[in-house]
């Protein structure tokens, strides 16, 4: 199998505060890795070092076989790294659609806006997310799983080599939630790698091949899904267990 | 269509249906537009003098120039930024203009010039925002003094004037009788229209405005677009001060004094939020025009000047009162 992602001897500091500590994690090719760990553990920070937000104080990214620097978030776009964040990055006043293209916008002329073209791609998408979105509203009183599917579907505008995901089911509707994991598993198929950031562990536990759990900056488990126990992942995560 | 949605925006949790939010934008225009008519017919009714073919060129005259300037503004409140320096680079253009054709430079050359100067400026202030992350409020109010003491010093405070007749007649002129100052405003509304609705730039200015952080993470080129925004936003206040050293025959650096607050104000009564992403061209236009005539009037009617600039403020207050209140969700 390929690796898609090796991260190796990770650092990262804010100041006095080590947010990771000598972290290491490979993803395969079309590999869903599960990442769990209490708040402040270093997720995010992870997630964002991968999407090109921070860079590590130290350490070494090798990407589809090249070792990488990601200085801004288009390097790593640019590279095959699509997110979804947390807080999703969506911006209120716009349209579904022009958030969806936001900063590859569809163009014509070499420099008019092709918004037929961004309306047409973007209602595609959000159909095929099950979402009632529709591309010409503007975000602002948007649902909650509405916001989520037009995050996620920014993320079917390339082919992207891994998707990276936080908490993509915490703010969406119980009826939702099944559609997004139908969603992650469908990038599995078409050999995408995801990276689901998750609290949910029954999520976790439905669609990820592997399950990587954080604590306080390190890395204390890694393993199959079907080696570990929602117990075992639940008492790393809490500190009760150390290591496995 | 919820018709209560036209008066206080979209309910709390409610999608808000765009149809009503464009015909909102368009409703607070016709509203200014309405207000601009009542304003022109009541005046025409009171006085002898509005009426008249010399005075309502006037207040165009007038009303083409503050609109220019608001539609930079604008351009830089959509980034939910602010141009407090306007009125000073007004000032500074008119003298960079006025000095290079007293030493005999030819008019094109001097214009050419004066603008590439405004975009210096822009280019100053948009540096010190992004590079130095000092607040748009803080760097520009600095540009304020900074601009005019450049020039009251390259002008040792003197007016200058004795400038060519070619070129002070440019703003009395007219094409088939549209006053040239009026097509300027034309010649830039509508490039600024295609920026802000038809381009990438346009939708980046927005988001830059609307969640800059979101806009960072979804690879907007943040620093580039708002280098845009001010230098726009000053190579306009630049294009003003020549258009006012021609229409006064006179480079002088207290010309456009205080016009920073004229171009807020005409930008936020056409609708424009100081707190970002919500702006259009039209808005500021239409604002230029009612401050115009609430100049003109106050003057017809014999109302002391100084009436207008505090009228200014309380319109300031009183719009982006009720902005704060849309935004606050009702």
């Amino acid at each position: 199998m390929t690796e898609i992602v090796n991260l190796s001897n990770i650092y990262k500091s804010f100041g006095a505060v080590q947010a990771l500590i000598d972290f290491n994690l490979s993803i395969n090719e079309g590999e869903i890795v599960g990442l769990m760990g209490d708040n402040g553990a270093g997720k995010s920070t992870l997630l964002k070092i991968l999407a090109g937000n921070f860079l590590p104080t130290s350490g070494n990214i090798n990407f589809n076989g090249e070792d990488v620097v990601f200085n801004n978030p288009k390097d790593a776009r640019k590279a095959g790294v699509e997110v979804v964040y947390q807080d999703l990055a969506l911006c209120d006043h716009l349209t579904a659609a022009k958030n969806i293209y936001l900063s590859r916008e569809a163009k014509r002329f070499g420099f008019l806006l092709d918004h037929k073209k961004m309306n047409e791609t973007s209602q595609k998408l959000l159909d095929e997310l099950n979402s009632s979105a529709r591309p010409g509203d503007v975000v602002t009183g948007m649902s909650g799983g509405q916001r989520q599917a037009i995050a996620i579907a920014r993320t079917r505008l390339s082919e992207p080599k891994i998707v990276l995901m936080d908490e993509p089911t915490a703010a969406v509707s119980v009826a939702q939630v099944p559609v997004i994991l139908d969603y992650i598993r469908s990038l599995k198929k078409q050999n995408h790698s995801v990276l689901l950031i998750s609290h949910r562990l029954p999520d976790i536990m439905e669609v990820c091949d592997r399950i990587a759990v954080m604590r306080l900056g390190e890395k204390v488990c890694d393993k199959n899904k079907s080696d570990c126990s929602p117990e075992e992942i639940t008492g790393l995560i809490t500190g009760a267990i150390k290591s496995a | 269509m919820d018709l209560m949605e036209l008066f206080t925006g979209p309910r709390k949790g409610a999608v808000a249906d765009p149809r009503v939010a464009r015909l909102r934008m368009y409703l607070n225009n016709l509203a200014v537009f309405f207000l601009v008519c009542a304003m022109w017919i009541t005046l025409s009714l009171v006085t002898s003098t509005f009426a008249t073919t010399g005075n309502i060129t006037n207040v165009l005259r007038q009303s083409s120039l503050w609109s220019i300037i608001a539609i930079g503004q604008t351009v830089v409140l959509i980034t939910a930024g602010i141009d407090l320096s306007i009125g000073s680079v007004v000032g500074l253009s008119s003298c960079i203009v006025a000095l290079m054709l007293n030493k005999g430079y030819p008019i094109s050359v001097s214009c050419v010039f004066t603008c590439l100067c405004g975009l210096g400026v822009g280019a100053v202030h948009a540096f010190g925002i992004t590079k130095g992350k000092l607040p748009p409020f803080i760097m520009t109010l600095a540009g304020l003094t900074t601009w005019f003491g450049v020039g009251l010093l390259i002008t040792g405070a003197m007016p200058i004037g004795n400038l060519p007749a070619d070129f002070k007649n440019f703003s009395r002129g007219d094409v088939l009788g549209i006053p040239n100052l009026f097509l300027c405003v034309i010649g830039v509304m509508i490039p600024t229209y295609i920026i802000l609705n038809h381009t990438r730039l346009g939708n980046h200015l927005y988001s830059i405005g609307s969640n800059r952080p979101g806009a960072e993470l979804n690879a907007v080129p943040v620093t580039r677009t708002i280098f845009f925004a001010y230098m726009y936003s000053s190579l306009l206040a630049s294009i003003v001060g020549i258009l006012v050293a021609a229409r006064l025959s006179l480079g002088i650096a207290s010309n456009g004094f205080t016009w920073e607050l004229q171009a807020v104000a005409s930008s936020v009564i056409g609708g424009t939020s100081l707190f970002g992403a919500v702006g259009g061209v039209f808005g500021p236009v239409l604002g230029a025009t009612v401050l115009s005539t609430i100049n003109n009037g106050a003057n017809l009617l014999n109302v002391q000047p100084y009436w207008q600039r505090i009228l200014t403020g309380v319109i300031i207050v009183a719009v982006v009162f009720f902005d704060q209140l849309k935004k606050r969700g009702k």
